[in-house]
Formats: C-alpha cells, sequence, structure tokens
C-alpha cells in the first residue's frame, strides 16, 4: 500500500469515526454526564481516599469510609434544611391568611413602589400576576407535579449510578490505572505513565481548589447576610441557603454572583421592611465585597491560573453545558472544560518533551 | 470448568505477584521494607516485555522511573555524534535495576537503554513513589532513604575518583 493510499484509508476511518460518534452522542449523551460527573466526584475524593489509607486502612474500606462521611455530611445537611423549608411554607401560609390573594399582591406591588419610587411597575402587574398563578395552579400545577417527580426519580438513579461508578473508580484506581498503561505501546509507555500521574495531580488541585473557593464563597455570603441582619434589621431568613446556593453559583462565572443575590433581594423585597432601598444595595455591595474577596484572593490562591479562559470560550462552555444538562451543565461547563484543557495542554507539551 | 479456569489464573496471578516481589526484595532500594510492604510496592509497578534491540527509554528523554529486570538483558547505551553512534556503558542481566535516580528528579535520561533478547521488566516510577509517600508515608520514606543512600555511595566514590585524578593532574604539571 503507498502512502497516499494510507493517508486516505486513514482519512476515511476517521471520517466514519466522527460520523458515528456524532450519531450516537446524543443517544449516549446521558451516560457521558454519568461518567464524567463520577470522573469528578473520583479525583475531588481520591486524595481523602489517600489520608485515610494513612491509617493502614485498606483501599476497599478507606472508600467506604470517605463515602459514608460524605453520605453524613450531606444527609445532616438536607435533615438540617428540612426545618428551615417546614418553616418557610408555614410562613407562606400564614401569611396568605386572611386577606385575598389578591389584596396581598396589590399591597406587595405598592409596598415596593413606595420603597424604591425609581422602579416603574406598570399599573396591570397585580392583575397579571393573579391571572397566571390562578391558571398555573388551575392547570399546569397537577402536570408540573408530574414532571417534577419524575425528574426527582431521574435525578436519584443517575446518582445511585455516579456513586456506584465513583466507588469503584476509588476502590480500583490503581489496577485501573494499570490496565489502562498495559494497553499502551512501549513506544509511548514512559510518556503515558508521567501524562497520566500529571493529569491526575493537576486536576486535583484544580477541582479542589474551586470546591474550596465555592466554600468559601458560601460561608462569606451567609456571614454577611447574617451580619446584615444584625445591623440593617435586614429579615434575610434562611441566610444559611442562600449562602450555600451562593457557593454552588459561584461555579458558573459571571452568572453566578447575580444568582446569589437574587433570592436574598428577592425575600426582602417580598417581606418589604421601611428601609428596603438601604437593605437591597447592602445586600448588592455584600456580593460585590464577597466576588472581589474572591476574584483578589481566594481563586487565584486557591484555583490558580492554570485553567484561565478567554470570557467568549466561558460563555460558549456554559451555553453548551445548559444546553446539555440546564442548570446542572452550566455548574459544571467550566469545571468540565478546565479538565480539558488541562488535559490537552499536558498532551501537547508532553509530546513535545517527548520528542514524538 | 469455568472454576478451574478462574481458580488457575488466579494462581498464575499469585504466583507472578510472589515473584516480583521476591525480585523487588533484591534491589538494593527495596531492602529494608517487610514482605508485606513489598506488596504494597508490588501493586504500583507495571510490567512491560520488550523484543530485542527495542528501546526501554532514550538518551535525552525525560527520566521517570527505574525498571528492574525480571528477564531478559539490557544494554545501557550512550549515543554519541550525530549518527547516533552507539557505545555501551554496562550489560545488565536478571534482577539489575536501572534508572533509579529518575526516581527523584525529571532530568533527562543521561543514556538509552536497550534490550538484547527478549526482556521483561518490572517499572517503579516518580509519580507512583510519591503517590505511596501520600498513602504510605512509612513505606514511601524507607524507598527515599535507600535511593539517597545509593545516591551517596555513588557521589562518593566520583569525589574519591576526582581525587585521584586531581592528584594526577598535580603530578603531571609538577613535572
Amino acid at each position: 500500500m503507498t502512502n497516499n493510499q494510507k493517508f486516505i484509508l486513514k482519512l476515511i476511518i476517521a471520517a466514519v469515526a466522527v460520523a458515528s460518534f456524532v450519531l450516537i452522542l446524543p443517544r449516549i449523551s446521558g451516560i457521558i454526564t454519568i461518567l464524567v460527573l463520577s470522573v469528578l466526584f473520583f479525583t475531588i475524593l481520591d486524595p481523602v481516599v489517600d489520608r485515610f489509607e494513612r491509617f493502614n486502612l485498606a483501599r476497599a474500606h478507606a472508600t467506604l469510609i470517605t463515602l459514608l462521611a460524605i453520605f453524613i455530611i450531606i444527609g445532616s445537611g438536607v435533615s438540617a434544611l428540612i426545618p428551615i423549608f417546614n418553616d418557610a411554607r408555614l410562613t407562606a401560609t400564614e401569611a396568605l391568611k386572611g386577606d385575598s390573594l389578591e389584596e396581598q399582591v396589590n399591597a406587595w406591588v405598592h409596598n415596593i413602589q413606595s420603597s424604591l419610587p425609581f422602579v416603574k411597575i406598570p399599573e396591570n402587574t397585580a392583575d397579571k400576576i393573579i391571572s397566571t398563578s390562578t391558571t398555573f395552579i388551575k392547570e399546569d400545577l397537577p402536570g408540573f407535579l408530574l414532571s417534577l417527580a419524575s425528574a426527582v426519580g431521574n435525578i436519584l438513579s443517575n446518582l445511585f449510578f455516579i456513586i456506584f461508578i465513583t466507588f469503584f473508580l476509588l476502590k480500583d484506581e490503581r489496577s485501573l490505572k494499570k490496565s489502562l498503561i498495559n494497553a499502551v505501546p512501549n513506544r509511548y509507555f514512559e510518556l503515558s505513565v508521567n501524562l497520566m500521574y500529571k493529569i491526575q495531580s493537576q486536576l486535583s488541585s484544580y477541582l479542589q481548589g474551586q470546591f474550596t473557593a465555592a466554600m468559601s464563597v458560601g460561608l462569606l455570603s451567609t456571614v454577611g447576610l447574617l451580619m446584615l441582619n444584625l445591623f440593617l434589621d435586614a429579615g434575610i431568613s434562611y441566610a444559611v441557603v442562600i449562602g450555600v446556593w451562593a457557593g454552588l453559583a459561584n461555579l458558573i462565572p459571571y452568572v453566578g454572583p447575580v444568582a446569589g443575590a437574587v433570592p436574598a433581594i428577592m425575600i426582602v423585597l417580598f417581606h418589604g421592611p421601611a428601609n428596603m432601598l438601604v437593605i437591597v444595595v447592602a445586600i448588592i455591595v455584600v456580593f460585590a465585597v464577597v466576588q472581589m474577596i474572591d476574584n483578589i484572593f481566594i481563586s487565584p490562591m486557591v484555583v490558580g491560573k492554570s485553567v484561565d479562559m478567554h470570557p467568549l470560550m466561558v460563555f460558549l462552555v456554559l451555553l453548551i453545558g445548559g444546553n446539555l444538562m440546564g442548570l446542572l451543565g452550566m455548574m459544571f461547563a467550566v469545571p468540565v472544560a478546565g479538565i480539558i484543557k488541562v488535559t490537552t495542554t499536558l498532551i501537547i507539551n508532553n509530546s513535545r518533551r517527548y520528542r514524538l | 470448568m469455568g472454576w478451574i479456569m478462574w481458580d488457575n489464573s488466579f494462581l498464575r496471578k499469585r504466583t507472578k505477584e510472589a515473584r516480583k516481589v521476591e525480585l523487588l526484595e533484591k534491589a538494593v532500594i527495596f531492602q529494608g521494607l517487610s514482605r508485606k510492604e513489598l506488596y504494597e510496592v508490588e501493586k504500583v509497578t507495571y510490567d512491560r516485555s520488550y523484543q530485542p534491540g527495542e528501546y526501554i527509554f532514550r538518551k535525552g528523554n525525560p527520566g521517570d522511573g527505574m525498571y528492574i529486570i525480571m528477564e531478559g538483558g539490557v544494554q545501557i547505551v550512550d549515543e554519541r555524534g550525530d549518527k547516533g553512534d552507539e557505545v555501551t556503558l554496562i550489560a545488565l542481566s536478571d534482577g539489575d535495576f536501572f534508572g533509579e535516580i529518575a526516581l527523584l528528579d525529571e532530568s533527562a535520561r543521561s543514556a538509552s537503554a536497550k534490550c538484547t533478547k527478549p526482556t521483561q521488566v518490572i517499572g517503579f516510577f516518580r509519580g507512583d513513589l510519591i503517590d505511596l509517600l501520600n498513602r504510605r508515608p512509612i513505606v514511601g520514606s524507607k524507598i527515599i532513604l535507600s535511593v539517597s543512600r545509593v545516591l551517596g555511595e555513588r557521589l562518593r566514590k566520583t569525589n574519591d575518583r576526582v581525587n585521584v585524578l586531581e592528584a594526577k593532574l598535580s603530578e603531571m604539571t609538577n613535572d
């Protein structure tokens, strides 16, 4: 076979591979998402399992203890949230008692209009809100509840698969790594071992950095909102929940900070305290300061500059993530893009060093 | 039938592991490790097979780890000049090890390792040594200590040779 024929054959194989991938992708995008999330959790949890191994524990036991610890932490968080949500439900029910829905909405709109006079609310807004809510409750609620139940079921089953895969990735990390490396030809052996180690350590520190940054933003936001409650009597209920949300939302660049502040402002607008304008401005200042602290101190320290991306690229990545998996996709889009960028850069750099 | 096949492959694996542990035990840098600790090291090593004439690594490539010869023969060669003429520095056989300095730093390999016959080696890499240091600090520290001892010994020998050469040089200049 001549070189030209070989080239054409390779081209045909590549075209067939790309075409089959594009055709199969929509059918397996769910599986790919589960795999990507499992690898993400494995990378974050691997150093924790390693830490447990220090106490002379077998890998399987260390993995089980780590996952159990995570379950306990998440379980405690959820059980702490249940009374808060219950409390919110009771408050809402209490608030709707007595006056009619129409009176409540009118009073609410009037309150916002008088506290924030520069905000122009069209005259028929109250009617629109009432008719939309009534239509939703009468017509769309059953369907919405059904789709909500199906979505929750879907998330729970996906979560089960993710935990299952993460467990085996953590437990059998070394044998899986060996099997992968065994398949590599001798010529690329050292390069592959080196690459695998570097990718794993860079990703691990990047993801742990993202995690630490999200935790710090969550904590700072909570403290900021609690301080507003203390000094301005802001009455922002669920400051901890809003803080956790702000921390999670922080994974989405540019959009995150805004998404964090919105629920706090909504709560203040709903309650309508006398100094509403001051509190709304104070909330915006709190979230702006938290973002500044994150951008200047936390992120450069814990996440590093290794995965810096152009803002345009970040938006593109967010669009793709949102398109594939909605809000969850947007949250994990940048870390996943970070993984791809780190891996590609290392492959290119290492290939040069090994003169391949 | 399936059970017997599984049993045989399981036994084969255990025998191979035991053989690898025996070889690791003989290598200077793993001396001082207990049997249990050696099995811990065995888990993070790689088995590779090479054909005669095949290179395990080339001069100038980044150093990543060391190798122990399970079976076969390896020549450490220096590739010199534009044509890459090879000068054999040392010939190694079963149980010998090479490339251990790469466990400590990533500088380029100073020579190439070329197989002279069908060869099976065990590879142990810096990334896995760091991993061992994180997970099993005592095992990792023992290995680091042994590598340092080997390097210290070589440094002493090099110093002795430099002293001899310096003495000869001063004799020559005096003459």
